[in-house]
């Protein structure tokens, strides 16, 4: 055999092994992207009793530097067109992260016609505002800023301050691992913060694991919550409940079923179609996502324009039976008639109502403004 | 010195043909080759056209009526061969009329020539179940269950179908006549099963079911006209005969092609 022949029968293979395999050589994994690489803690989130699994997007993990930077731009007033106004201006601790004022006021002093929503467990809740315009948390959060009756700032005007900030690059750094600041990575650590606001704490959750016991009134109130309206021979199923169960259940402890529902505020729409600007759907005029009562007793006022002050007046409401529409929701059936609720079982229902109340959530100095 | 170049060039050949082994197992995992597709299809009509949620339609009484929901739960979706065990479809699943519904099952090649679902829940799946075992996706789970959860003790809306109504029927009128029918609990499932001329499903086939829901049988029964001035509720406790008569019209509106 001579050389060439024994070079070209080592070469050969070789070529072969390497052509045959090129396809198991690109299934392998990639290595990890430039600035993937940097040491983070993840977030160790507490799944409270009775709670569902939180869906957290794979891009945006929870981290404990993630959740800070948010917490940092959640009460960070540069997200303001004149520095003035951070979210939590709005979203006040105190207030259920809600706003006592019917309508908040934006940096030009101008106002809307939304009161601004209570944000709690908002980690499981699949649409944002009030008309669900937002699929994600990370949507939502941005939106806001650039709002010109709210905050009116532009992201690039944001970005700069914060760059320019001293504070931010490393907070950025130890959250993403570059001192990079963009919109997208703010989104993402100010979603990551609004994922950790989590109440479970309250008298209810103390008695669905049995620490807590209610009260007679507060036991009536709870039956009145869970119970079909009317009388029997007024209505197939009456058990002269309160019928607030339908779109306030608590399967996932959350006090909401997710949906839009028109509850039977108004006869027409046109000051606010709510969810049909979204939809564009006629069966949506007038529904409005129905929010978590959690921390109600706080979160006044109420409903999606916040005209009710109280929860008498929004219970009264209900007890009316609301006002009949084309797209009044089948669970409103007592718009002729009303609930008839006695005032005592009206009390009662509020006082379960109370029952739904975590104090630590307002406490929680993880989630105060780092700032001050 | 003369041996190593033969020797280099079998251990060469060893290493091609162990580093290739695994992928040769995984191309014999490959699905679908005896295997295909098939397509369950739901198709929901109202008086013999496509049914649109949110649509106007008079009932057989002269009513306008307008329905806004409807949604039901199917579970243990089978295909039935002509022998042979049955195929499992969809464990369960959330049909929402608003929008499409299809089952897609990889079905073993032969021949199928039935269909068999329950409406409904299976009891061990419905009642004294947390529903937040599941993930916030599964059909069963309170966001996954598309507001058909009612409590652990009761379960679940197995059909929901609810809409408004003008009673008078005159074109123009608004309509504000709720009717409601949510129909649940355990006596209320509904197992269901339809023969169809034998279909041959041969590996890399797409073949497709239909499942026609004639939506308007639902108050139109054949045997039950529902009159929706005076029979317009029922959360099935306290009006179960309503409840019964909605379910057992809804059933009968079902058939396969």
């Amino acid at each position: 055999m001579n050389a060439g022949l024994k070079y070209s029968l080592l070469i050969l293979p070789a070529i072969t092994v390497m052509v045959s395999c090129r396809y198991d050589i690109e299934e392998l994994p990639e290595p990890p992207p430039t600035g993937q690489s940097h040491k983070t803690t993840p977030y160790e989130l507490v799944i409270p009793p009775f709670f569902p699994p939180m869906d957290i997007p794979a891009d945006n993990p929870l981290t404990v530097e993630g959740v800070e930077l948010g917490r940092f731009l959640f009460w960070e007033k540069k997200l303001s067109g004149d520095n003035t106004m951070s979210c939590g201006t709005c979203h006040l601790p105190e207030h259920a992260f809600s706003d006592p004022q019917q309508f908040s006021v934006g940096i030009h002093g101008d106002i809307g016609n939304r009161q601004a929503m209570a944000l709690i467990n908002l980690g499981w809740s699949t649409s944002f505002f009030w008309d669900g315009r937002a699929m994600t948390l990370e949507d939502q959060v941005v939106q806001p800023v650039i709002n010109p009756i709210e905050m009116d700032d532009s992201w690039e005007d944001v970005l700069q301050e914060l760059r320019n900030d001293p504070l931010y690059p490393p907070k950025f750094k130890a959250a993403f691992g570059t001192t990079e600041i963009t919109q997208q990575k703010a989104a993402k650590a100010m979603a990551s913060f609004v994922r950790t606001m989590i109440s479970a704490g309250s008298k209810f959750d103390k008695q669905r694991i049995g620490q807590y016991t209610f009260t007679p009134e507060e036991e009536h109130g709870f039956n009145l919550f869970i119970l079909e309206g009317g009388s029997p021979d007024q209505v197939p199923g009456g058990s002269f409940g309160a019928d607030c169960f339908h779109c306030h259940g608590f399967g996932a402890m959350q006090m909401t079923d997710y949906l839009f529902h028109n509850n039977g505020l108004d006869a027409s729409f046109e000051n606010d179609p709510g969810r049909f600007n979204v939809t564009g759907n006629p069966l949506d005029s007038g529904r409005f996502k129905a929010p978590t009562l959690r921390n109600v007793e706080y979160s006044a006022p109420y409903m999606h324009d916040g005209r009710f002050a109280t929860l008498e007046q929004v219970v009264e409401h209900y007890n009316s039976g609301g006002i009949p529409s084309s797209t009044i929701d089948p669970f409103m059936k007592f718009t002729s008639g009303g609930l008839q609720l006695s005032a005592q079982s009206k009390q009662d229902l509020i006082a379960f109502l109370k029952c739904l109340t975590d104090n630590n959530f307002f406490n929680n100095p993880d989630f105060s403004d780092p700032h001050e | 010195m003369n041996s190593l170049p033969r020797l280099l060039l079998i251990c060469l050949c060893c290493l091609w043909v162990v580093g290739c082994k695994d992928k040769k197992k995984d191309e014999d995992k490959t699905p679908g080759k005896t295997t295909g597709k098939v397509k369950i299809v739901f198709t929901p009509m109202y008086h013999d056209q496509p049914f649109v949620a949110g649509a106007v339609y008079h009932d057989n009484m002269g009513h306008r009526i307008r329905v806004d929901n409807l949604l039901c739960y199917f579970s243990l979706v089978n295909i039935l061969p002509v022998s042979g065990n049955a195929v499992l479809a969809k464990d369960i699943y959330l049909a929402n009329f608003s929008m499409g519904n299809t089952i897609e099952v990889d079905a073993p090649h032969g021949s199928y020539d039935g269909l068999s679902f329950n409406i409904g829940i299976l009891p061990e799946y419905n009642k004294n179940v947390d529903p937040t075992t599941y993930p916030n996706s599964h059909p069963l789970s309170v966001q996954g269950s598309q507001g058909l959860f009612w409590t652990w003790n009761t379960g679940y809306m197995f059909l929901k179908y609810d809409g408004k109504a003008d009673l008078d029927g005159v074109e123009g009128n608004p309509l504000l006549s709720p009717f409601a029918f949510h129909v649940g609990d355990d006596p209320f499932l509904v197992p269901l099963s339809f023969s169809f001329p034998t279909l041959q499903v041969n590996a890399g086939d797409e073949k497709q079911i239909k499942i026609i829901i004639r939506v308007d049988k639902i108050i139109d029964g054949e045997n039950d006209q529902i009159n929706i001035e005076t029979d317009n509720l029922t959360h099935t406790g306290g009006n179960t005969a309503l409840a019964e008569r909605v379910m057992t019209n809804f059933a009968n509106s079902i058939s396969v092609e």
